[in-house]
């Protein structure tokens, strides 16, 4: 699971907002997730708890394809439970990655999304904030 | 004028940055250091180094002074030269000093199948993620930062976390050294992923850093 760090004062967020940037934050994590079956992608879910917003998948190898594990599985036999990611062939929109390796997909979206939280804050609030500086 | 990052040296900046900073000592990494000498005269200012297979160049020096990678001097690690982009005065004692041999365990990517944990620790250097933005009125510049992950594999958890302190050391020494990128700040530590199985585990720690502030005129 990824945390996304509280970068904002809890009263310029609404739970409107967290959940649109949890959703944002999913459908980036979607995008940059390698596709074989499809199981690893359809596994990446979301959820806002307070002031945090965890994005995150439950599959048994989403660490491993994460982080890289291609020696370990091979280390460990054909009987291993992660044994679906040794011969792992990214199919993913951004083209065919041909052999398999570590191919993040968790922390590429929630670098994008910390880069855009900005945008989710209403303009209202941004102008009302700007009135207070001023 | 168009100016725009070239992607293969930025990637090639960081891995020989990951070299030449000694996050992986030379013997972990299986190369030897050495220094070539040149005298220049006259004609092109390119050197071809004595070893063939030649991983990073440490530094070069002409006359006494030494100079910048990329601004200064183009390294060519395909053919083991290296250009200055000014030509010396004549004469002029050139020297490089680098590392060469015939593998290396500092790359931008993952261990492929020739690697096992004889040839660990391992570390990969690469760009994962980045987002441009329009930077001006008028558009005439935009503004990319990038995510850049150095992510280490070893198989005890002090030799892990040994590197991990020689990264964060080495950014946070060089965060304004960087030619494709102006500036460069530690983002997070992964948490320590670990292999599973009998022993010996394969351990890693990825130390996620942002390049920012590179700004390209259009």
């Amino acid at each position: 699971m990824v945390k996304l760090e509280k970068g904002l004062e809890s009263l310029l967020i609404t739970d409107k907002v967290m959940n649109e940037i949890k959703d944002f934050n999913v459908k980036k994590a979607k995008y940059f997730c390698p596709e074989d079956s499809g199981d690893l992608k359809k596994s990446i879910k979301g959820e806002v708890n307070g002031n945090e917003i965890i994005v995150g998948s439950n599959s048994k190898y989403a660490a491993h394809v994460e982080y890289g594990t291609e020696r370990m599985i091979l280390a460990h036999g054909p009987h291993d439970p992660l044994n679906p990611v040794k011969n792992w062939k990214a199919k993913s929109d951004r083209g065919d990655q041909g052999t398999p390796q570590q191919m993040p997909f968790l922390r590429p979206a929630q670098y994008i999304t910390q880069k855009n939280i900005s945008k989710f804050i209403p303009k209202k609030i941004l102008m009302k904030v700007n009135v207070v500086l001023k | 004028m168009t100016s725009i990052t070239n992607e293969y040296n930025l990637q090639e900046e960081l891995v020989v940055f990951a070299r030449n900073q000694d996050l992986l000592t030379t013997t972990e990494r299986g190369v030897t250091t050495a220094n070539g000498t040149f005298s220049y005269t006259s004609g092109a200012p390119t050197f071809t180094l004595a070893n063939t297979k030649v991983f990073n160049i440490r530094y070069v020096t002409v006359a006494g002074a030494t100079v910048s990678a990329y601004r200064d001097f183009l390294p060519n690690y395909n053919s083991g030269t290296f250009t200055l982009t000014a030509t010396p005065s004549n004469p002029s004692t050139v020297i490089a000093r680098y590392d060469y041999g015939t593998d290396d365990t500092v790359y931008s990517e993952l261990p492929r199948e020739i690697v096992d944990r004889l040839h660990l620790p391992r570390l990969m250097v690469r760009c994962l993620t980045g987002q441009t933005e329009e930077f001006a009125l008028g558009a005439g510049s935009n503004i990319t930062d990038r995510m850049i992950t150095f992510q280490v594999w070893a198989t005890t958890v002090k030799k892990v976390n040994n590197v991990v302190t020689n990264i964060r050391t080495a950014i946070i020494e060089n965060k304004k050294n960087f030619y494709n990128t102006p500036f460069m700040k530690i983002n997070s530590i992964t948490p320590l992923q670990q292999s599973i199985g009998p022993e010996p585990e394969i351990l890693s720690k990825a130390v996620d850093c942002d390049a920012r502030f590179i700004v390209e005129r259009v």
